[in-house]
């Protein structure tokens, strides 16, 4: 059983978040079940103020974000800035990020590991995902969105298995492929073929920044 | 030579509208904070060749150049 902290951020304001909170919902069980210690910031808890007063007091070993973002910040609830470039990325200190989110690998990602996060996962470009109109009041149904946010999971689930941080960004890369694959190889419908261009467009925005052999 | 460069943007743009014709109409593309879009709405903003038209091109640039190289098979 694992003895760590995650606090996973997961805002619900959109269709776009909404899907990242379900989808990090799954992993949360997942966590639990290992026996990991889970700080849930959903919703409106995503606020800067309860975000940086739980680190400060319990000081997480893992930081799961999921939320909007650019090059150079990361939000929560109603796009309230949660870590921002030369503010207070130094709140990452000592501790492994994901961060689902465009964009934050790019800048924000290599400023947290220059102030001592472990390692930082994330996009250094926009990660852009395909839903299912008759899912959008299900979102864990979505088969579609489901070969996009797997990858992502998996990412987490694997450091939860004790897997470092590159190889969990590893494995992930795999696993985008077996999505690409399944869909270039099988008897998938043209349709489903439409997703080809945004997996790999997600697969190499994946970064792993830092200490690849971090682990928890 | 400004004229070539706008010419090779706007052939660019009616490959990717093109090819974003065949996309499912019961999909939609979410893009971070600029939200979730349906086929005909993300045509329009290549159309209109704004920031989401322009990204759109850059995926499908992406796409094609991935699988010159092979994508498929690595």
């Amino acid at each position: 059983m694992n003895n760590f902290s995650i606090l996973v951020t997961r805002p619900k304001n959109d269709l776009t978040t909404t899907y990242l909170f379900y989808w990090a919902g799954l992993v949360i069980e997942e966590a639990k079940k290992k026996g990991c210690r889970i700080l849930d910031l959903r919703e409106k808890r995503a606020n800067k103020k309860e975000f940086c007063g739980i680190i400060n007091k319990t000081k997480p070993e893992l930081l799961f974000l999921n939320g909007h973002g650019n090059r150079n910040l990361i939000t929560g609830h109603d796009q309230e800035i949660l870590i921002q470039s030369n503010v207070n990325e130094d709140i990452t200190k000592d501790s492994v990020v994901y961060a689902l989110s465009c964009r934050v690998a790019e800048t924000l990602g290599v400023k947290c590991v220059k102030k001592g996060a472990r390692a930082f996962i994330g996009y250094k470009n926009d990660f852009i995902f395909l839903t299912e109109q008759a899912f959008i009041t299900h979102p864990l149904d979505d088969q579609t969105a489901a070969l996009f946010l797997e990858p992502s999971n998996l990412i987490v689930t694997s450091l939860i298995k004790g897997h470092s941080a590159g190889n969990s960004h590893n494995r992930s890369q795999q696993e985008y492929k077996k999505s690409i694959r399944k869909l270039v190889t099988s008897e998938s419908l043209q349709e489903d073929k439409s997703s080809l261009r945004f997996l790999i467009w997600d697969m190499e925005a994946q970064i792993c920044l830092g200490d690849q052999s971090a682990r928890m | 030579m400004q004229n070539d460069t706008d010419k090779i943007d706007e052939e660019t743009r009616k490959l990717v509208i093109e090819r974003l014709k065949s996309f499912p109409s019961d999909k939609n593309i979410s893009i971070g904070e600029e939200g979730s879009f349906t086929k005909d709405e993300i045509i329009g903003h290549v159309q209109k060749n704004d920031e989401i038209g322009k990204k759109m091109v850059e995926v499908e640039l992406s796409y094609l150049k991935a699988l010159k190289r092979g994508v498929f098979f690595e």
